[in-house]
C-alpha cells in the first residue's frame, strides 16, 4: 500500500530565511456593502458603529468567509477583533445549534470581550456566544454550553476541560481562530493550543490573527494551516501615527513615582492605564498611590475572577479613571476612552510593547505612551525606537493637549 | 460650515447681513462685559454654593478658588450669623403662634407672620418660594448692577452652569422642569418629598453619594444581572453590556433584556424597516410616474410642434427611470449571488484541504459528515462491549477466520477488524462474490487497510484522539511519524469513493480491490434475523460439525466460482458494449 498517494505538507526546508510577504491574491473590497454579507449582519455592523471597513477589514474578512485559512496582521486597534467577527458571523448557520467556531485567545478578559463584540456585531441574527474561561463556575459552564452555543470564545485551559469533558463537542466546529496568535503559539500557550486542536476534524479552518507576528510563528503556520492567506504588516509600519510616544528619563527608581503623581491629573483628562511588570508591583503601586491619596484601581492575574470582572466592567463604565496593571492587560483589551498609557516599567519584549501602547488610540482616536525609563533602560527604549521606525521624544510639558 | 456651503446672494444682503453681525455682536460684547461685571462678586458666588446643586457649583467655582480663599474665613463668619439669626425667626415665630404675648423688642410682626400662615398656607408657600427666588437673585446681584438686563445664574438638571436674564428666569426654568421631565429625572425626585423648584437640580441620588458608595451600588447592580443571566438560555448584547461607555453607530438599538420584550421590538423594527422601504418604494414610483408623465407631455408637445411643421411624430423614446429603479433588486441579487459564490468557494477549499494533510492532523480520523449508527454497526459495537463469557466460543471465531475465504461473502460484517488480524492474512477473498454492494463496501474497507496496518486502524470518535505524535510539535523527526504516515495513508483508503456505474474496466482489473458494481451481481437482502443471529448457515455448523464442515465449503467454493464466473462473463459484456460504444 505505499503506493498511496498523499500530499502531505511537511516543510522540511529551513524556513528561518523565508521572508513572509503579504499574499498576492489578496482582494481589497471597500465597502461592507459589497463584501457579500448577509443583511442582519449588517445591520449589526452599522450598529456597532464601523461605517467604512479598516484596511484589515477590507482584505481578510472575505477570504475568511471563503474558507481559506488565514494569517491577519494589522495595526493595535483596527478592528482585528471585528473582522474575524464578522467574518465568524457570516459563516455561521444559526439554525444548527451547535458549536460551529472556537476563538481562543489568551486572557479571560478577552476572551469575554470577543464575545461581546460577537453578540453586538450579531444582535439582530439571533446569535449564540458563549465565553469558556477559567476562573467561573463549571457547573454554570457545562450548563451553557449544553444550551447549544453557534461560537465558544474562551481560553485554552478551560475549553480543553470541556472538550475533554465531551461537554464541547467539536464535530461541528469548522473554524479555529487564535487571537494574539503569537501569544497562543508562544511557548506558554502552544502546548495547550495543541491538545485542542487535536480534538478538532482535521483540515478544520484556521484563522491566526495579531497586530505582531515574529518571524518564528510565521514558519510553524504550516504545521496546522494549509495554503494560508497572508495580510502582513512591515514592522516600520506598526506603529500607528496617532499614538505619540514619549519618555521620561528618571535618575532612580524611586523618582518614578513622584513622576507619576505629578501627572495625576494628566491620567484623569480620560482613562489612563499604568503597566508594571509584576503582579507585586502593581500591588506596591497602588498601595502607595492610595496613600498619596489617588483614586486608582488595580487588576492582575493572581486576583479571584470575581474582582477581575468587576474592575473590568467599572473601567469600561468609566467608574474608575486610572488602571494599574500588569501585562495581563496588554493585548487586544479595548477600551475606547483610554487615551493615555504609561509603561511604568518597559516591558519585557518589543511585541509588548507595540501591544501596550496600543491600549490607547482605539480606532481612530488619539492616544499618548509615556516610558518611565531609568538611565540603563534608555538603550532599551531606543532598541525599540530603532526595530519600529518610530519615534521616542521626551515628554514635553504641553502633555495633556495631546490627549 | 462657511466653507461648505455656496450660496447665491446678493452683494445688498450680504452688506446687510454684515451689519447686522457686528451689531449683535456689540449688543452680546456688551451684554457679556456688564455680566462679568455682576459675576466676579464673590458674594452671590458664595451664596450659589448653597443652591440645591452644591457639588456642580463648586466644580465650577473652584476656577477662581484663590479668590474664594481670601473670602473664605469673611463668610464663614457672616453665614454664622445668618444661620444664627434664622433660628431665631424661626424660634419666634412658633412662639409668638403659641403664645399671645405682646413681644415690642423686634420690630417684625411674628405673630401676624404664622397668623398668615395658618390662613392660607400652600398659597403662602408658593409666595414664599417666588420671594425667596427673587431674594436670592437681589441678595446676590441687587448691588451688581442697576441696569434692567440684570443676568442671573442658575444651574441646569444637567448641571450646567447657565446665564439668562433675570426676567427670563421664571421661563427658564419652567423650561428646565420640562427637560427634567423628560429626561426622567423626576421620576427620582418624587420619591423624595421636596418639590417644587428644586426638581431642576438633578438626579438627586449619585449626588449625595460618596464615589466607593456608588460603585459598590454598580457592582451589586451587576451581580444581580450576572445572576439573571445564569438561567438564561439566550445571551445578547444588552446583557453583558453592563453600563459599558461606548459610543455606538447611530443604527444602535438597545434592545430589552427581556426575551419577550426584545422580540417585540424587533418585530417592531423590522416593520418600521418595512414600511420605510414600501414608502421609498412608494415614492420612488410616484417620481416615476411623474416623470412619465412629464415626458409624455413634452412629447406630445413636440409631436404636436413637428406636425405643424409637417413631420412624422418622434418615435417613442425608451423610458430612461427603470435603471434606477433595478438597482436595489440588483443589489439584492447580487448579494445573494456573492454569498452562493462565497458558499461554493467554501466548499472547494474544504475538499482542496482534505487532499492535505497537516502534521497537527496525523493520526486523526477523516473528517466525515456526521452519520447515524446503522443497525450493523450498533450491533458490532454492542458485541464489543459484549463481556466475553457470553460471547460465541473462541473456536468459533478462529474457525471462521479460517474459512473466511468462502464465507466472507456471506456475512462480511460479523467479522470485526480485530479478528481478521490473526494469522490468516485474507489475501485472496474472492471479493467478486460479494452479494450486496452495501455489504462489500463496508467489508472491503478494514480489508485493504489490514493489508498495510497491524494494529487497529480505527479511532473511536468518543476516544479522545491519539496522543502519539505530540512530539510533532517540536521535532520534524520522529519514528511515530511513520507510522501515522501509514494510517493517514489507510484512511486515505478508506475514503476512497469507487464509482460504482461508470467504470466497471479500471475496477475488474484492480485486483486488489475488485468491487463489483452495484446491482450487477445478484442481490440478495440478508433475512431480517440476520442481525441477532446471523444467517443459520453459518451458525449451523459450529465447530463439532467440522466433518460436515469440509462438504459444505466445498459446494459453496462451487458455487461461488460459477457466480464469479457468471460476474466476469458479465463485466466482459459490458467492457465489449462499452467498447463498441466507443
Amino acid at each position: 500500500m505505499e503506493d498511496v498517494r498523499i500530499r502531505r505538507v511537511v516543510q522540511t526546508e529551513d524556513l528561518s530565511n523565508v521572508e513572509f510577504e503579504t499574499s498576492e491574491d489578496v482582494e481589497v473590497i471597500a465597502t461592507f456593502d459589497n463584501m457579500g454579507l448577509r443583511e442582519e449582519l449588517l445591520r449589526g455592523i452599522y450598529a456597532y458603529g464601523f461605517e467604512k471597513p479598516s484596511a484589515i477589514q477590507q482584505r481578510a474578512i472575505k477570504p475568511i468567509v471563503k474558507g481559506r485559512d488565514v494569517i491577519a496582521q494589522a495595526q493595535s486597534g483596527t478592528g482585528k477583533t471585528a473582522t474575524f467577527s464578522i467574518a465568524i458571523l457570516q459563516s455561521l448557520d444559526t439554525t444548527v445549534r451547535e458549536s460551529q467556531v472556537l476563538c481562543l485567545s489568551p486572557t479571560r478578559e478577552l476572551a469575554v470581550q470577543i464575545q461581546k463584540v460577537i453578540l453586538a456585531l450579531g444582535d439582530f441574527m439571533s446569535v449564540q456566544c458563549h465565553a469558556c474561561i477559567g476562573g467561573t463556575n463549571l457547573g454554570e459552564d457545562i450548563r451553557k454550553l449544553d444550551y447549544g452555543q453557534h461560537v465558544v470564545s474562551g481560553t485554552p485551559g478551560r475549553v480543553f476541560d470541556m472538550i475533554r469533558r465531551r461537554v464541547l463537542r467539536t464535530r461541528s466546529i469548522k473554524m479555529l481562530v487564535l487571537d494574539e496568535a503569537d501569544e497562543m503559539l508562544n511557548k506558554g500557550f502552544k502546548e495547550q493550543i495543541y491538545d485542542v486542536y487535536r480534538y478538532l476534524p482535521p483540515a478544520t479552518q484556521v484563522v491566526l490573527i495579531s497586530a505582531t507576528l515574529p518571524h518564528e510563528i510565521l514558519e510553524m503556520t504550516s504545521k496546522f494551516m494549509t495554503d494560508p492567506i497572508r495580510i502582513l504588516v512591515k514592522r516600520d509600519e506598526l506603529t500607528l501615527e496617532g499614538i505619540k510616544q514619549f519618555f521620561v528619563a528618571v535618575e532612580r527608581e524611586e523618582w518614578k513615582f513622584d513622576t507619576l503623581c505629578d501627572l495625576y491629573d494628566t491620567l484623569t483628562i480620560t482613562q489612563a492605564v499604568i503597566f508594571c511588570n509584576t503582579k507585586r508591583k502593581v500591588d506596591w503601586l497602588t498601595e502607595k498611590m492610595r496613600e498619596a491619596n489617588f483614586t486608582v484601581s488595580s487588576m492582575h492575574g493572581d486576583m479571584p475572577q470575581k474582582e477581575r470582572d468587576a474592575i473590568m466592567k467599572e473601567f469600561r463604565s468609566g467608574q474608575s479613571r486610572v488602571l494599574i496593571t500588569t501585562d495581563v492587560w496588554a493585548r487586544g483589551i479595548d477600551v475606547q476612552q483610554v487615551s493615555l498609557v504609561i509603561n511604568y516599567d518597559l516591558p519585557n519584549n518589543r511585541e509588548l510593547y507595540i501591544h501596550r501602547i496600543g491600549r490607547s488610540g482605539r480606532f481612530g482616536r488619539k492616544g499618548v505612551a509615556i516610558n518611565f525609563v531609568k538611565s540603563d533602560d534608555i538603550r532599551i527604549l531606543r532598541d525599540i525606537e530603532q526595530y519600529y521606525s518610530t519615534q521616542i521624544d521626551e515628554m514635553p510639558m504641553n502633555v495633556a493637549d495631546l490627549i | 460650515m462657511k466653507s461648505s456651503k455656496v450660496i447665491d446672494v446678493s452683494q445688498a444682503s450680504l452688506v446687510s447681513l454684515k451689519a447686522e453681525l457686528s451689531r449683535k455682536q456689540e449688543e452680546v460684547n456688551k451684554a457679556k462685559t456688564e455680566a462679568q461685571a455682576s459675576f466676579i462678586h464673590p458674594v452671590p458666588r458664595q451664596k450659589k454654593e448653597q443652591e440645591p446643586h452644591p457639588k456642580l457649583v463648586k466644580d465650577v467655582s473652584e476656577e477662581d478658588s484663590e479668590k474664594r480663599h481670601e473670602d473664605e474665613e469673611l463668610h464663614r463668619k457672616s453665614r454664622a450669623t445668618l444661620e444664627a439669626k434664622a433660628r431665631l425667626y424661626d424660634k419666634l415665630m412658633q412662639a409668638s403662634s403659641s403664645r399671645d404675648d405682646d413681644d415690642n423688642e423686634y420690630l417684625v410682626n411674628f405673630e401676624q407672620k404664622a397668623l398668615e400662615n395658618d390662613n392660607a398656607e400652600k398659597q403662602v408657600r408658593d409666595e414664599e418660594k417666588e420671594e425667596d427666588d427673587i431674594q436670592h437673585n437681589s441678595d446676590e446681584y441687587g448691588s451688581a448692577s442697576d441696569s434692567e438686563e440684570e443676568w442671573v445664574d442658575y444651574t441646569d438638571c444637567l448641571g450646567r452652569t447657565r446665564r439668562c436674564l433675570k426676567c427670563d428666569l421664571e421661563f427658564v426654568k419652567d423650561k428646565d422642569i420640562q427637560l427634567a421631565t423628560s429626561l426622567g429625572f423626576c421620576v427620582d425626585k418624587k420619591g423624595d418629598e421636596d418639590g417644587g423648584k428644586q426638581e431642576t437640580t438633578g438626579p438627586l441620588k449619585p449626588d449625595l453619594m460618596s464615589n466607593d458608595m456608588r460603585r459598590e451600588q454598580l457592582r451589586q447592580k451587576w451581580e444581580e444581572q450576572e445572576e439573571l443571566l445564569k438561567d438564561k438560555k439566550d445571551i445578547h448584547y444588552q446583557d453583558v453590556l453592563f453600563d459599558e461607555a461606548r459610543s455606538h453607530g447611530v443604527g444602535y438599538f438597545a434592545f430589552a433584556q427581556d426575551e419577550e420584550e426584545r422580540r417585540r421590538q424587533q418585530e417592531a423594527l423590522a416593520k418600521l424597516r418595512e414600511d420605510t422601504h414600501r414608502q421609498q418604494d412608494a415614492a420612488k414610483e410616484v417620481r416615476r410616474r411623474r416623470q412619465a408623465a412629464l415626458s409624455a407631455r413634452v412629447r406630445a408637445a413636440r409631436n404636436r410642434q413637428r406636425a405643424r411643421l409637417g413631420l412624422p411624430p418622434e418615435p417613442a423614446a425608451p423610458e430612461p427611470n427603470d435603471v434606477d429603479d433595478d438597482t436595489k433588486e440588483d443589489e439584492e441579487a447580487k448579494r445573494v449571488a456573492e454569498m452562493e459564490a462565497d458558499r461554493l468557494a467554501k466548499e472547494e477549499e474544504i475538499i482542496k484541504k482534505a487532499q492535505t494533510v497537516r502534521p497537527w492532523d496525523f493520526g486523526k480520523e477523516k473528517r466525515k459528515p456526521f452519520q447515524e449508527m446503522s443497525q450493523e454497526d450498533w450491533v458490532k459495537k454492542k458485541r464489543k462491549e459484549r463481556n466475553d463469557e457470553f460471547a460465541p466460543p473462541r473456536m468459533y471465531e478462529e474457525n471462521k477466520a479460517s474459512s473466511s475465504k468462502s464465507r466472507a461473502s456471506k456475512s462480511p460484517d460479523r467479522e470485526s477488524p480485530e479478528v481478521e488480524i490473526g494469522p490468516v492474512l485474507p489475501m485472496h477473498k474472492p471479493k467478486s462474490l460479494f452479494f450486496s454492494s452495501k455489504d462489500q463496501r463496508r467489508s472491503s474497507k478494514p480489508e485493504s487497510s489490514l493489508v498495510s496496518l497491524p494494529d487497529n486502524v480505527y479511532i473511536d470518535v468518543s476516544k479522545p484522539p491519539p496522543s502519539v505524535n505530540k512530539a510533532f510539535m517540536y521535532s520534524k523527526e520522529s519514528g511515530n511519524r511513520e507510522r501515522s504516515t501509514k494510517k493517514e495513508a489507510v484512511q486515505q483508503k478508506y475514503k476512497k469513493i469507487v464509482n460504482e456505474v461508470t467504470n466497471p474496466i479500471e475496477i475488474s482489473s484492480d485486483e486488489e480491490t475488485v468491487e463489483q458494481p452495484r446491482g450487477k451481481g445478484t442481490e440478495i437482502p440478508p433475512p431480517p434475523t440476520y442481525e441477532y443471529y446471523g444467517h443459520s448457515a453459518g451458525r449451523g455448523k459450529g465447530p463439532k460439525k467440522s466433518a460436515k464442515m469440509d462438504e459444505i465449503e466445498k459446494s459453496i467454493s462451487v458455487g461461488l466460482k460459477f457466480l464469479r464466473k457468471q460476474q466476469e462473463e458479465r463485466a466482459k459484456k459490458k467492457d465489449k458494449g462499452l467498447l463498441d460504444i466507443i
